[in-house]
């Protein structure tokens, strides 16, 4: 776990979050849960697939999925770029990709820093948020990345 | 976002009009309630004493009201019925022998229009031989408390929130050409937009996003969207170059202009007397055609929306 408990700051944790764009918006989702950050490939599409799955791709001998985040997150397709990364994951025991815009860095959040966001909205997709920071006079959104996907979806997954 | 964009070119004028409009009828709706009302109280009291007055079935005979045979009536009168007389009627001398209940009942808070058709209707000969039981399905004022709080019996404006007991100000903005006015007791910043929204996925339609300003997160409210969706208004496109902080909450609401602040006064108010569909509506003020907000319902209507 990378928090500064050791530093006796146990009530007030502090997580560092990799963070991401999309969309013209900064994401984070918790370092613990990004095994590596992947320059974008072809990724092999897989027939009958559920539209959030781009495809998979083959990560040195093991075959990952890939999602695509924005049609996850609601948002408007666009061309991937050079800056387009796709963020190998790893939640719910499973390995997946997650394509992104871009990624940025690695940022340390304590978590009195965090906002939670106002729960409106019916949308699945408001869950996604687990809160809010400001951070470099931005905005950075955080990622619930176990609710990114129902326990079904995931289970899905687990068959490609 | 367009912060600076021009307006759509639609009949601003006609829509605000047919929303102030909607807006006063809910105000008032014992307006348009009287004429319909009226039926239906003649009705069910006639009903089961076809008997005595064929023609009461008409509402002319409402306008009998005051005759005396209610006078000569010691009978009593059906517990919820007898404080209306009480209020209404000065004319009845019987009303003041009333128990010390009825008294309490001439509350200000029921609108002498809504008891007007009630005053004329009681005195009839066919209410002398309604049952309570009958009377208090069926009236609506039964809703009415007979023994209305302490407090309220002391407000001179019941409907009016404590803060607008007395002279107040409110700062009136514009939304779509629609005025809207807030206290200023209840107003936290007036905000100009300087920079985008941070989008927040998976909110409402009324949800334009997140403005982050002195390190704090305000959460903006496309306000034409979200208090009159039926009109079609989307502030995202019309553009908008302030937000107006509620209170100290997250809450701001959208707008494109921002007016002066003016002193009211209570009676310049027509005061909402229910909460009705539009909780966030404190009342209206004919003087500047504009809807007062009622701060505290609209944060917790925010709070709880789930459209």
């Amino acid at each position: 776990m990378s928090t500064y408990e050791a530093k006796g700051v146990v009530d007030d944790p502090v997580l560092q979050w990799v963070t991401f764009r999309l969309d013209n918006e900064s994401y984070g989702i918790n370092v613990m849960q990004v095994q590596e950050v992947l320059r974008y490939s072809e990724i092999a599409p897989v027939p009958g697939a559920p539209s959030y799955v781009l495809g998979i791709i083959n990560l040195r001998g093991n075959v990952v999925t890939v999602i695509d985040t924005r049609l996850r997150f609601g948002l408007a397709q666009t061309e991937t770029s050079d800056q387009t990364r796709i963020v190998i994951i790893e939640t719910e025991n499973q390995v997946v990709g997650i394509m992104v815009d871009a990624v940025a860095e690695v940022v340390y959040l304590r978590q009195s820093e965090v906002e939670t966001t106002p729960n409106v909205g019916n949308e699945e997709t408001a869950k996604f948020i687990q809160g809010v920071c400001h951070k470099n006079d931005e905005l950075l959104i955080l990622v619930d990345l176990e609710k990114m996907m129902s326990d079904e979806e995931w289970a899905e997954l687990n068959d490609f | 976002m367009s912060v600076s964009q021009p307006y759509k070119s639609v009949k601003v004028d006609l829509v605000v009009q047919d929303y102030m409009d909607s807006l006063l009828a809910d105000l008032f709706p014992e307006v348009e309630a009287e004429s319909v009302s009226e039926e239906p109280v003649i009705e069910l009291e006639v009903a089961p004493e076809l008997e005595v007055a064929p023609e009461s079935k008409t509402v002319p005979e409402l306008e009998v009201a005051p005759e005396p045979k209610v006078q000569t009536e010691p009978k009593p009168a059906p517990q919820s019925v007898a404080p209306i007389l009480d209020t209404s009627s000065p004319s009845l001398p019987e009303i003041s022998t009333q128990p010390e209940q009825a008294k309490v009942v001439a509350s200000p808070a029921i609108p002498e229009t809504i008891l007007a058709p009630i005053k004329e209707a009681v005195p009839s000969p066919v209410d002398e031989e309604v049952t309570p039981n009958k009377v208090s399905e069926d009236e609506p004022h039964v809703e009415v408390s007979p023994n209305p709080p302490q407090e309220l019996e002391a407000l001179p404006y019941p409907n009016a929130p404590p803060w607008a007991q007395q002279e107040f100000d409110v700062l009136l903005f514009d939304v779509c050409g629609l005025k809207l006015a807030v206290s200023m007791e209840a107003l936290g910043r007036i905000i100009k937009v300087e920079h985008e929204l941070n989008q927040l996925i998976g909110r409402p339609g009324w949800f334009m996003g997140a403005y982050t300003e002195a390190e704090q997160s305000l959460y903006v409210v496309d306000t034409a969207k979200f208090i009159m969706p039926e009109k079609g208004f989307d502030l995202s496109e019309v553009g908008f170059e302030f937000i107006i902080q509620l209170q100290r909450s997250h809450w701001t609401l959208a707008c494109k202009e921002v007016y002066s602040t003016v002193r009211i006064q209570p009676d310049q108010v027509k005061w909402r007397s229910t909460q009705g569909k539009r909780p966030w509506l404190a009342g209206t003020v004919i003087e500047h055609m504009c809807a007062l907000i009622h701060v505290d319902s609209l944060v917790a209507l925010l709070e709880s929306e789930n459209t």
